[in-house]
């Protein structure tokens, strides 16, 4: 997503978010062999370097208000329900903590739509309340986003809070739904995709949300990042991207979603087509067996 | 102890240190300091700590992630710390700062006691961020450098870091010091020094 010159950039406002929390006096230093056996520093938060302009948000006047605001641009009923409460656990993070939970979806697809959903609602909620707090994992600390399931698959639940710079403005901002859904299915024109849909969500800034099939699986090889990008722009003009490309007798074949303002990115890839997607990830550890 | 290599995820580059699986791994510490990242194209290197279990699903990591241009790791980490959760939902990858290179920042996976299924991850400044269910039972604890699909070990890609004071956490005796044993593969994986440290280079 990001050409060589834009990741200078991008490394640029992190070097530079580092070296203004030294000059606040914030304890970034290196361990050295006769340092103490306490060598790890306390860390300033950082943007996630997709900042491209700061923007003002209209703050809410309480969690209940920023989850209505929030709410209201996304799809309605896509949420069972939604809040902002405590953290569930004594062992997390304590504070202000983001609840859903989401409608079935047709399909159960292994990322619904309505987890982005949710993660945008995060981020998005986030930044109504975040009242001059920097960080907005400072914020919203924690999220549990949960959904029912069929029977026989257990019920998954998903949740986080990234450290996330507030005051993010996506350009698309500027311009209307019609020309961006335009703008986009002209991208996607560019791809080996048919029955292409786009919409746009607005938890705060438009957000892209695109499906379309492939008539094979090997015609995502190599293309998605190039496809993500292509909707996107660099740096990003929208605040998430959902991406779902599915193909004839696969079903799903891979879906990519993004939300800025929660710092999460979330990736699902068919079982046997991973080396279509160009899309890194961690990879699993080597199974390994003791002797013993 | 003793271990073998009975399969390996020949798409993934992963070399370290690696405890065996126990019941009582409840969690785990270590200082990381990274020294460098040169990523093939598109790909990117990370280093961090990993609690898995027999099948490695679910997984969580915590650590640094640079990639060389795409869209990063699971289209959202790139120069950043970062935790990453495999399940059967796929990955999911949440910020969490930024960090210079020669600059050590301490990670920790653990269980909120002994038997819970729970793994949650806190990233440098001991501030607790995700967890990951579904790890109950015997896990086994990582302390790795990693170069995402598509890198093998001869086409240009390259890293190193340190790692220091790692440490294994059972309930009930605290944290102890670990050495573990070593896994290469493509990786050069040192071992602990007098001040226990040890690094991890390609």
């Amino acid at each position: 997503m990001f050409p060589t010159d834009s990741r200078r950039a991008a490394r640029l406002l992190v070097m530079a978010a580092v070296v203004l929390g030294v000059a606040g006096g914030t304890a970034w230093t290196a361990w050295s062999s006769t340092s103490g056996s306490e060598e790890i520093s306390r860390s300033t938060k950082s943007p996630t370097g997709v900042v491209e302009t700061r923007g003002e948000v209209g703050q809410a006047d309480s969690a209940a208000d920023a989850v209505k605001t929030t709410t209201a641009g996304l799809d309605q009923g896509v949420f069972e329900d939604v809040y902002v409460g405590t953290s569930p656990n004594t062992w997390d993070r304590q504070g202000p903590w983001f609840h859903a939970r989401l409608t079935p979806e047709e399909g159960s697809p292994a990322i619904p739509v309505g987890l982005w959903e949710a993660d945008l609602a995060q981020g998005a909620i986030a930044e109504r309340l975040a009242n001059g707090e920097p960080n907005l994992a400072n914020v919203i600390v924690g999220s549990t986003i949960s959904a029912d399931r069929a029977a026989d698959v257990s019920e998954p639940e998903w949740g986080g809070s990234g450290d996330v710079q507030a005051g993010q403005a996506f350009s698309a901002r500027s311009r209307a739904d019609s020309e961006l859904i335009k703008s986009a299915l002209e991208t996607l024109e560019r791809f080996p995709l048919a029955n292409t849909q786009v919409r746009v969500l607005h938890a705060l800034d438009p957000a892209l949300m695109v499906t379309a099939d492939v008539k094979t699986p090997k015609d995502i090889d190599g293309i998605v990042s190039a496809i993500r990008e292509g909707l996107l722009g660099n740096p990003s003009a929208f605040e998430g991207l959902y991406l779902r490309i599915d193909a004839p007798d696969v079903g799903p074949l891979v879906i990519s979603s993004v939300a800025y303002r929660s710092g999460v990115g979330r990736l699902w890839i068919a079982p046997g087509f991973d080396e279509f997607v160009d899309i890194p990830h961690g990879g699993g550890a080597p199974v390994v067996r003791d002797d013993d | 102890m003793s271990f073998s290599v009975a399969e390996a995820a020949s798409a993934y580059v992963q070399g370290g240190r690696r405890t065996g699986f126990s019941a009582s791994n409840d969690g785990t510490k270590a200082g990381i300091k990274p020294h460098s990242f040169s990523p093939s194209s598109g790909d990117c290197i990370i280093f961090g700590l990993v609690a898995t279990n027999s099948s490695s699903n679910p997984q969580i990591e915590a650590g640094y992630v640079r990639c060389n241009g795409g869209p990063g790791l699971d289209g959202m980490c790139d120069d950043v710390m970062f935790v990453e959760t495999i399940t059967s939902a796929g990955f999911q990858c949440y910020v969490h700062g930024g960090f210079s290179q020669g600059v050590a920042h301490r990670f920790r996976l653990e269980r909120p006691y002994n038997g819970s299924p729970t793994e949650i991850a806190y990233v440098a400044d001991d501030i607790a961020t995700e967890s990951v269910g579904g790890l109950g039972g015997e896990l086994i604890h990582w302390a790795w450098g990693e170069a995402t699909p598509n890198n093998t070990c001869t086409n240009g890609w390259g890293g190193s870091a340190t790692f220091r004071n790692w440490q294994k956490l059972t309930y009930g005796s605290g944290y102890t010091d670990i050495s573990g044993s070593a896994y290469n593969n493509c990786w050069t994986v040192g071992s602990p020094n007098a001040n226990k440290e040890w690094n991890v280079s390609h």
